[in-house]
């Protein structure tokens, strides 16, 4: 490397951290409580506890959930109706206008899986402004890709700024912060210590973010393909044409048996009825997953006819797909119980400082008047 | 001018980073393929990135109150 290419670096890296540094202190500070959404949730009392379980106690079938649904929102229908994977006694249901509406005028409850008690909305108004500042800025999908935008610049400032440790540590042992210096030269070196020793979870958490703002954009590449082409299969309509709707609706609770035979060992992560997203007109889409750490994140859909009960199409995901749902652990850190929670936490407040020091050393350079030559010496000469 | 470091230099600046960047990949991709054992192994390793913080940090402010 040239010192020419170094200068190419340092230019790299500050102008991609500066575009985004703002709204990565954003993303950190929502960040934050979106760990603990079930705790704080719980604190501010915005879901109701399930009873406990009596000894013997059945859970109801899934058509009892949704008739207490539809009987508290009169006037809706069922979309998806699931269960909370890390919350066993809790089932959403998901109701709208029409099987057909738009995501974003549905109605979420939750409801106890053996009383069919409503528990409330799945999170508190709060967390909800959280959830949308942190995913889309509250503009939809535009928002997440805008997003997804400046974590590609995150992910590049990290790239960068690993090229410039070194030439900015070499004379220095791992770690050192030299305090009785100037105030520029001690946030220097907590910059690179902080900044380096986050490198591999930054980068992993920032990547993996960038993959969940693609995830309207996947969903409906599926849908188009594969989902279409499991229709198609069926034999009724052609392409990409919708089947006829059922003459008389089948109860769910049938149709997460039918799926659950056609797909032994697998569990049920959620059901969309007839005529949404994630089925098709005439089809229930039953959404299993496996038991294990990693396959429990991954879904196989199984489509049932919603009139005869018969198994219709089933197939794995396509690779972006599982890739989208793999990664959605590792950005949002839980899967390693509260232990790895609490360090999700401190690591995004470690990464504050990292924002926060890089600004200032931005802001601090800005305001010496001394030649660039000066200005560009990082470690001690001695 | 920064001085563009020889690679011998690099080494051994890199080192450590390494070692606590491959100890963090680790840890992230332990917790996703095991229960138990590999939630352990999760804490322990992003946990030494936070203890490098603590101790490193730790040091300057005991130094600074002694100059200080």
């Amino acid at each position: 490397m040239t010192t020419a290419s170094l200068r190419a670096w340092r230019f790299v890296h500050t102008w991609t951290s500066l575009i985004c540094t703002l709204f990565m202190l954003l993303l950190c500070l929502t960040g934050l409580p979106l760990i603990f959404h079930h705790e704080i949730d719980e604190w501010l009392g915005a879901q109701a506890e399930p009873a406990a379980i009596q000894a013997g106690q059945a859970p109801l079938p899934l058509a009892r959930i949704a008739d207490a649904a539809l009987a508290q929102h009169p006037g809706k229908v069922m979309q998806y109706v699931g269960f909370d994977q890390h919350e066993p006694r809790a089932v959403f249901a998901i109701l709208n206008a029409s099987a057909g509406a738009h995501p974003n005028d549905s109605v979420t409850k939750v409801y106890d899986s053996h009383t069919a008690a409503p528990l409330g909305p799945p999170m508190s108004g709060f967390m909800m402004v959280m959830l949308r500042l942190h995913v889309d800025l509250y503009a939809g999908l535009p928002g997440k890709l805008f997003l997804g935008l400046m974590g590609t610049l995150l992910v590049a400032a990290i790239v960068s700024g690993v090229v410039l440790y070194a030439p900015f540590t070499r004379r220095l042992a791992f770690g050192t912060i030299r305090t009785g210096r100037a105030p520029r030269t001690i946030w220097l070196d907590l910059h690179n210590l902080l900044g380096i020793v986050t490198v591999a979870w930054l980068t992993v958490v920032g990547a993996t973010g960038v993959i969940n703002t693609l995830s309207e954009p996947m969903i409906n590449h599926w849908k188009a393909t594969e989902l279409a082409d499991m229709v198609a299969s069926q034999g009724q309509g052609q392409g990409q044409q919708q089947p006829r709707a059922p003459a008389s609706l089948l109860p769910v609770d049938r149709a997460v048996e039918q799926a659950r035979a056609a797909a032994p060992g697998m569990t049920v992560s959620f059901v969309a009825y007839p005529g949404t997203a994630f089925s098709t007109s005439r089809h229930y889409g039953v959404f299993l997953r496996g038991d294990t750490p990693l396959t429990a994140r991954l879904l196989q859909p199984v489509l049932i006819d919603a009139e005869t009960g018969a198994v219709g199409a089933t197939r794995h995901l396509p690779w972006y797909l599982t890739a989208l749902l793999v990664s959605q652990p590792l950005h949002f850190g839980d899967y390693g119980g509260l232990p790895l929670r609490i360090i999700w936490a401190l690591l995004d407040l470690v990464s504050i400082v990292v924002l926060g020091s890089g600004l200032y050393l931005w802001l601090a350079r800005r305001g010496r008047t001394a030649p660039a030559a000066l200005t560009l010496r990082p470690a001690p000469t001695a | 001018m920064t001085r563009v470091p020889k690679a011998a230099e690099g080494r051994r600046v890199f080192r450590i980073p390494l070692l606590v960047g491959l100890t963090s990949l680790a840890g992230l991709l332990s917790a996703l393929f095991f229960e138990g054992p590999g939630w352990v192994a999760a804490w322990i390793g992003l946990g030494l990135p936070l203890a490098l913080v603590a101790w490193h940090v730790g040091l300057a402010l005991i130094r600074t109150e002694r100059t200080g």
